[in-house]
């Protein structure tokens, strides 16, 4: 029952904050800070009394049974991290975006749907229960973008929305196969993931599913929707969907797609692999070449995306583990990032254009340097979360996948390097080109320091950094249940 | 006690930041001389008879992956941990009057030692490459944020990415090992002869390589060390570069032996055209720092000259050769390590008083700064090897040993001996000797605390060069 | 059979009729100098008053508290009344969506004719109710004139506009037309079934006579409900009708037109028989959910809007339809109600918007509305959510069973081309469309900022009422559908 709380509390949460007029919007970030919050608590508690490797915390109750929909909900140790990540996110967007006042209340109406959405995906167990939560998260995204974004915010937020919805109509057409195939007359997971469906139905069925789902965890080449999205987006909103919401589709990806049809994943797994390190290069690469300092983290979220889906291509318990807890680990890192130019240093700045941006390193060095220290966490610096993530992603794929594949990673990975070192560059050291302050003349505005970081966004930033640390150094903590529940799903592989 | 003597920087770094700005210095001075100490004690209780690790500590730490947490001290990483423990208070005094956001400075600065400490001591991939990258980072910053010159930000960037290249090779064919033995512990992987393809070893070898540097991948080596502060300069040469040379001690030579048999002349080549190259680079020079850089690379190179010849040695039984030459590698690390770290000082020194370092801009300054002269005279002396000095030392048990497996080679690798005296003598005539110009008649000789920082420098020129059996009695037993 | 039998059966029927005359007659007799309003709200509530004592009675006849014998009047009026608990549900769904109807019709005061106003809307709801307990030809053919007649004339009521007339004009030519291909296919089911009933008849093999019989009423049903190629009438008459009428037409006659198409569709029910008319009407479906959802994309009045997304739906119900199982008739009866009832309540939100404009909205002129009228817009948010099928909303549901019935029919997938999944593909596909256009009315809802004042004139207690059942019914249905689908299953095929 204290899994389904995460759910009760967000959907609670956005209720009351819906109902709670706009103008007391001081009281509502408060209320949002207690629902995010006690979602986070509710996510701990279940890690806490998690034993594994099988699903926990089983709630079973009939609801359509005359189309063999269940409401099942549970958890294992795939759906785990990623329970703690999204209550860590929800938590740091609430304080990062602490200063909102502009329709507080719808705004974290939607917030908490959106929320309460992914909660329900991470402990669905029922196959048409996951579908409900995964559409539900999707209309909240399209307010949170349209309303509260920034530019080109409308047009952005329709994109994700198409993207998104097109990806779940690929995935609605595969659950109907699978659930006809099956002959269980039931969507529960269990009970489906014990069919051996027909190979030729699996072969077919899987990259329909895998690409429904990857199109939401940001697969080339229908990834595009992901920079535009998390760049219109606000801070919070950004957050969840660089944070939690790529990592939906990869969760499907895992749990339904490969879970159920392990013959299909067998067959299309190099394709997945050549796909995901296509992912990783031209993400990065395409994070070099921008200019706008939310679209390098949108396009840096697309390469780390990238890792996720080679960790499942490879098949194998260590690649897989690596693709959970990169989920887990870019989650936490690629929100941060977000929540770094999208508040932190866009309020004091108000510009996200690099070319814009002047000597940041001396005006405001203590953002600059956590900054700089996140960034290097995204880039894979050891010690990090994101680290150990890509280290066990490759190690799994040298044992499955061929060389030149793990190769290719390795380019993408020193691309990420590269990219990170030249924004970062970019962002903190460089001096804006002269021309411009002589035509503003503002050269003594234009130099002054900037607030330090309020205690919100140090409370934020303690949060995901801390996450990813303690991860970085002790990956044991999560690993151990995920790879726990994955054997469980491996073991239909042998 | 490692593991303290390692984090002991990092609690330094960290609690800089409840300090005021003023006591950054003195709170990583505190760190280095904590880590100093605790060296100091380990190894006065070294125990010289056993040829196994000491000080050990290890903990299972990532279990479903059976990664250890190892850390400990033997023949191969004493001195050079020594020789990292020793720089790192010297580094903190010689930046003492760093003035330019000292916190943030100083703080990279300990991070850095917790890298370097940590890479020299630890003895599981995992966290050798950890503190392999740690040990990166600090430096890329201090060489951005406080270098000189515009070029510095491309110079860093090189530096990095050069760096990096190395390391994701590296990485990929650990992990490619990993999966073949299923062990990241150097000690296993070492005992158990591992067999893989040699493109696994070309990738394990271009993570040192670079590192060393060795040609052709020493391109980020001169301008990095050029527009690092001289403190840093003194950290890349002093310790960083042998980062590289450790590596190959104590990944290549024990785990890959066929392959570096195989090699062996081929990598000798190598460090060949490295000490030629790097001399002639350095003839052509006039800029005294770049100068050094490439003395530098030429002196690191015949370390990996010697490594080769271990790998020849092992063909017969011509053990000796094997112990001689890790003798004189361990020597010539630390030796190189000193002198190289004391010129770069002393360059810094003359840099901040004439504002210029370029070969033309000095003359005659023997008479005006004599302290500073003399050192400068040591330590050149002992970089190019004169007898009772460090550097002599160990370049005689390298040469002795590389001659008995690879005459030909080493003939030629004198050569570059030779070339190094003929630009580090041109060096000091051109400083040192001739008419004063007129804006250095009033150059400020050393100062009570500069002579105090090259104190233990020159000491050790001496010790090393005169006894050297005291420092090489904890690789005695290695073979 | 006694005449008795017959008045309990008829009795809800017998209350609309009453109330349908009184309003006519009240108005007449006694407030011939009254203003418009009070007649508007007087012949609302004895309209009201009639369904509700309607609803009563039904209630009673579903409990058993009056005893229809429902076999023997099947039996006795050759089925032209066959009232079970199926279709007794479908009829009290009927009334009940026309007494939601009336309070919003009773806002808006677009006709001098007011309580003929009323009554017409009274007669269609009664019409429907015959539609859906009617499974003789000759009866479903006249309760449907009933209802498209009635349609007409309330299309037409708005003289103060010259295009109500002529739209009128144009949905009377093309109903006309269509009434005369479904009498004509009628007439060839009947030669070829030699009998009216079709509870009786269920055909092995389908002559060629069967197959131009149907093509004929799959035309004529074609044109009643607003099925491309021959939805040509539908954004023309929804916009230019009242918005009430229009509303009734999108949603009541829609239910009452699908459950005519599942009974008439009954005899060929075997797949020997049916494989020849299975073509056309996949064409049907492909062509509405293209034209409707593409059509959709470029309106810029909320009522073409809706009426597009009319054609849209009327489509995916065929999806369901094309499959000729009971899961598939149960899916596209269910698909109609929730369907019917979202679309209710976006034309019950629109038509406030149009008295409080004073002209047909724009989707422009919902910019900001949010701000002055959160109840209504977050209705609108539900209703609108459901029509594009997101969960947990009644419309998500419904498409689900709509699928979940089409590729039931024929689960077997090795590759692409079998069962219906192409068609589901292409329904899927057309409802990501789809999102695009009903997103862009709740952009303009919540996201963009007012062009200028807005008014927020009150709802009315009744309006709101409704607008409020409507939007609860959609949330419940999508909650928890599983009692309607087992109802329908069990009742009703």
């Amino acid at each position: 029952m204290i899994a389904l709380l995460t759910i009760i509390f967000s959907f609670i949460g956005a209720l009351i904050c819906g109902l709670m007029p706009a103008c007391a919007h001081r009281r509502i970030r408060w209320v949002a800070l207690l629902t995010a919050g006690l979602g986070l608590a509710a996510a701990f508690c279940c890690a806490l009394r998690y034993t594994g490797p099988g699903m926990e915390d089983v709630i079973s109750r009939t609801w359509i049974p005359s189309m063999g929909v269940g409401f099942l909900t549970g958890f294992d140790g795939i759906s785990l991290p990623l329970l703690l990540v999204t209550g860590l996110v929800a938590v740091a967007g609430v304080l990062f975006t602490w200063k909102l006042d502009h329709r507080a209340n719808q705004f974290y109406a939607f917030y908490f749907a959106l929320i309460g959405g992914v909660y329900g995906v991470f402990l669905s167990m029922d196959l048409f229960l996951l579908f409900v939560f995964y559409e539900i998260a999707i209309v909240p995204k399209y307010f949170l973008i349209a309303i509260w974004g920034g530019a080109k915010r409308e047009y952005a937020a329709m994109k994700l929305v198409m993207y998104s919805f097109g990806g779940s109509a690929l995935v609605l057409i595969g659950m109907l196969a699978l659930f006809f195939a099956s002959g269980l007359n039931t969507f529960d997971l269990r009970a489906l993931m014990t069919v051996d469906f027909s190979s030729g139905l699996q072969s077919v069925v899987f990259p329909v599913m895998f690409v429904g789902f990857a199109i939401l965890a940001g697969m080339w080449p229908f990834h595009t929707w992901a920079p535009q999205g998390h760049s219109a987006a606000p801070t919070a909103a950004s957050m969840l969907l660089a944070g939690v919401v790529m990592k939906l589709g990869a969760y499907g990806c895992l749990r339904v797609a490969v879970g159920l049809m392990p013959e299909g994943a067998m067959v299309w797994a190099p394709w997945v692999a050549v796909f995901a390190v296509i992912n990783i290069i031209y993400g990065a690469l395409a994070a070099l070449r921008q200019d706008d300092f939310k679209y390098v983290i949108g396009y840096s979220s697309v390469s780390h995306m990238g890792f996720v889906l080679l960790g499942i291509g490879t098949l194998h318990l260590t690649g897989m583990t690596g693709a959970v807890l990169q989920m887990f680990s870019h989650g936490v890192i690629g929100a941060l990032l977000f929540a770094m130019v999208g508040t932190v240093i866009y309020t004091r700045t108000k510009t996200r254009k690099l070319d814009e941006l002047h000597r940041l390193m001396e005006r405001m060095p203590g953002i600059a340097w956590v900054f700089i220290v996140v960034a290097l966490a995204s880039m894979g610096l050891p010690g990090f979360s994101g680290f150990v993530s890509e280290l066990y992603v490759l190690l799994g794929a040298w044992a499955t996948l061929p060389t030149w594949i793990v190769i290719s990673a390795g380019v993408g990975v020193l691309a990420t390097f590269g990219y990170t070192l030249a924004k970062i560059h970019e962002a903190f050291f460089r001096e804006r080109s002269t021309g411009d302050n002589t035509s503003d003349g503002n050269d003594g505005e234009g130099d002054a320091d900037y607030p330090p970081m309020t205690l919100p966004e140090k409370a934020g930033v303690a949060l995901l950094l801390g996450a990813s640390l303690l991860i970085g150094l002790c990956p044991w903590l999560l690993t151990n249940h995920i790879a726990g529940s994955l054997q469980l799903l491996l073991n239909r592989f042998n | 006690m490692i593991t303290a003597l390692t984090l002991a920087p990092i609690a330094a770094a960290i609690l800089m930041f409840a300090l005021p700005e003023a006591r950054a210095r003195m709170v990583a001075l505190g760190g280095a001389l904590v880590s100093l100490a605790l060296t100091v004690f380990m190894l006065t209780r070294f125990n010289l008879a056993d040829t196994g690790i000491q000080f050990q500590e290890k903990f299972n730490w990532i279990p479903a992956l059976g990664i250890d947490y190892f850390v400990g001290l033997d023949g191969l990483n004493a001195l050079v941990l020594l020789l990292a423990a020793l720089l790192a208070p010297i580094v903190v005094l010689a930046s003492w009057k760093h003035t330019d956001r000292p916190r943030t400075y100083f703080a990279l600065m300990c991070l850095q030692f917790t890298g370097l400490f940590g890479t020299f001591t630890a003895l599981n991939f995992f966290h050798w490459f950890l503190y392999w990258e740690l040990a990166l980072v600090p430096a890329f910053f201090l060489i951005k944020l406080f270098g000189k010159g515009e070029e510095r930000h491309r110079a860093a960037l090189n530096f990095f990415l050069f760096t990096v290249v190395g390391s994701v090779a590296m990485l990929l064919g650990f992990l490619f090992i990993y999966q073949q033995t299923k062990t990241f512990d150097f000690i296993t992987l070492a005992g158990m002869g591992v067999d893989v393809s040699p493109w696994i070893f070309c990738a394990v070898l271009a993570g040192l390589w670079v590192k060393v540097p060795m040609v052709p991948l020493h391109i980020w080596q001169a301008p990095a060390y050029a527009a690092a502060p001289a403190p840093v300069a003194m950290l890349l040469t002093g310790v960083m570069s042998k980062m590289g040379v450790y590596g190959f001690l104590r990944l290549v030579v024990p785990i890959f032996p066929d392959h570096l048999q195989n090699y062996a002349t081929a990598l000798m080549a190598f460090a060949l055209v490295t000490v030629l190259w790097g001399a002639f680079l350095a003839l052509r020079q006039t800029d005294i720092k770049r100068m050094l850089a490439f003395s530098s690379l030429n002196h690191v190179a015949f370390c990996v000259l010697a490594v080769g010849a271990i790998g020849l040695a092992a063909n017969g039984t011509e053990i000796d050769v094997r112990a001689l030459v890790t003798q004189g590698i361990i020597l010539q690390m630390f030796a190189h390590g000193i002198a190289a770290a004391g010129l770069f000082y002393l360059v810094g020194l003359l840099e901040e008083r004439a504002g210029s370092r370029g070969l033309g801009d000095f003359g005659g300054l023997s008479s005006v700064t004599p302290r500073l002269a003399a050192a400068f005279f040591v330590l050149t002396f002992c970089s190019l090897g004169l007898p009772f000095m460090a550097g002599f030392a160990a370049e005689f048990l390298i040469f002795s040993g590389s001659f008995a497996v690879a005459p030909g080679i080493t003939a030629v690798a004198t050569l570059g001996l030779l070339a190094t005296a003929v630009f580090l003598l041109t060096m000091l005539q051109k400083v040192f000797t001739g008419p004063t110009p007129e804006r250095h008649r009033a150059m400020p000789d050393l100062s009570l605390m500069e002579t105090l920082i090259l104190i233990p420098l020159l000491i050790l020129v001496f010790w090393v060069g005169t006894a050297p059996a005291t420092w090489l009695r904890f690789s005695a037993n290695l073979f | 059979m006694d005449y008795t039998a017959i008045f309990t059966a008829l009795l809800p029927d017998l209350f609309v009729v009453v109330a349908l005359f009184a309003a006519l007659g009240v108005d007449y007799g006694c407030l011939r100098g009254a203003s418009l309003a009070d007649r508007a709200a007087a012949a609302a509530r004895i309209g009201g008053v009639g369904l509700v004592g309607a609803l009563v009675a039904l209630a009673f006849q579903l409990t058993g508290s009056l005893a229809v014998d429902g076999h023997a009047l099947e039996v006795a009026t050759h089925g032209q009344l066959v009232l079970n608990a199926g279709t007794l549900a479908l009829k009290a769904l009927l009334f009940l969506l026309g007494l939601l109807v009336l309070p919003l019709a009773a806002r808006t005061i677009s006709t001098p004719q007011v309580s003929e106003y009323f009554a017409l809307l009274l007669l269609a709801t009664l019409g429907m109710g015959f539609m859906v307990t009617s499974r003789n030809l000759l009866g479903a053919f006249v309760a449907l004139e009933l209802v498209s007649l009635s349609l007409y004339a309330l299309t037409a009521l708005n003289p103060a506009r010259k295009k109500s007339a002529e739209a009128a004009l144009k949905y009377f030519t093309y109903g006309g037309v269509a009434s005369a291909f479904l009498l004509f296919g009628i007439s060839y089911l009947f030669g070829a079934l030699g009998q009216l009933d079709i509870t009786q008849a269920t055909l092995a093999e389908a002559p060629r006579l069967v197959v131009v019989a149907y093509l004929f009423i799959l035309v004529g049903l074609g044109f009643k409900l607003a099925l491309a190629p021959f939805h040509l009438w539908a954004p023309d008459v929804y916009q230019a009708a009242p918005t009430p009428a229009a509303a009734w037409i999108a949603s009541g006659s829609k239910i009452a037109g699908v459950a005519l198409l599942l009974a008439l569709l009954g005899p060929v029910s075997l797949p020997s028989a049916h494989s020849a008319i299975v073509p056309l009407l996949l064409l049907m479906a492909v062509a509405s959910m293209a034209v409707g959802n593409l059509g959709a994309l470029r309106q810029a009045n909320v009522k073409r809007l809706l009426a597009y997304s009319a054609i849209a739906n009327a489509g995916y119900i065929l999806v369901a339809v094309v499959a000729f199982t009971d899961a598939g008739r149960a899916a596209a009866l269910f698909y109609a109600i929730v369907y019917a009832i979202a679309t209710l309540g976006a034309f019950a939100v629109v038509s406030v918007w149009n008295d409080r404009l004073g002209r047909e909205a724009l989707i422009e002129d919902f910019r900001g509305v949010w701000k002055t009228s959160p109840g209504l817009s977050l209705a609108l948010l539900v209703f609108v959510l459901s029509l594009a099928g997101i969960p947990p909303l009644a419309g998500f549901v419904g498409k689900f069973y709509l699928f979940f019935a089409a590729i039931h029919a024929a689960p077997q997938m090795e590759y692409w081309s079998d069962g219906l999944y192409w068609l589901v593909a292409v329904a899927l596909l057309f409802s990501v469309v789809a999102l695009y256009y009903y997103l862009k009315i709740l952009k303009a809802v919540f996201v963009r900022e007012e062009n200028g004042e807005l008014d927020s004139s009150p709802v009315g207690l009744p309006a709101a009422t409704a607008i409020l059942v409507l939007a609860l019914l959609t949330v419940a249905l999508g909650v928890w559908p599983e009692p309607v689908v087992d109802y329908i299953q069990s009742y009703l095929f």
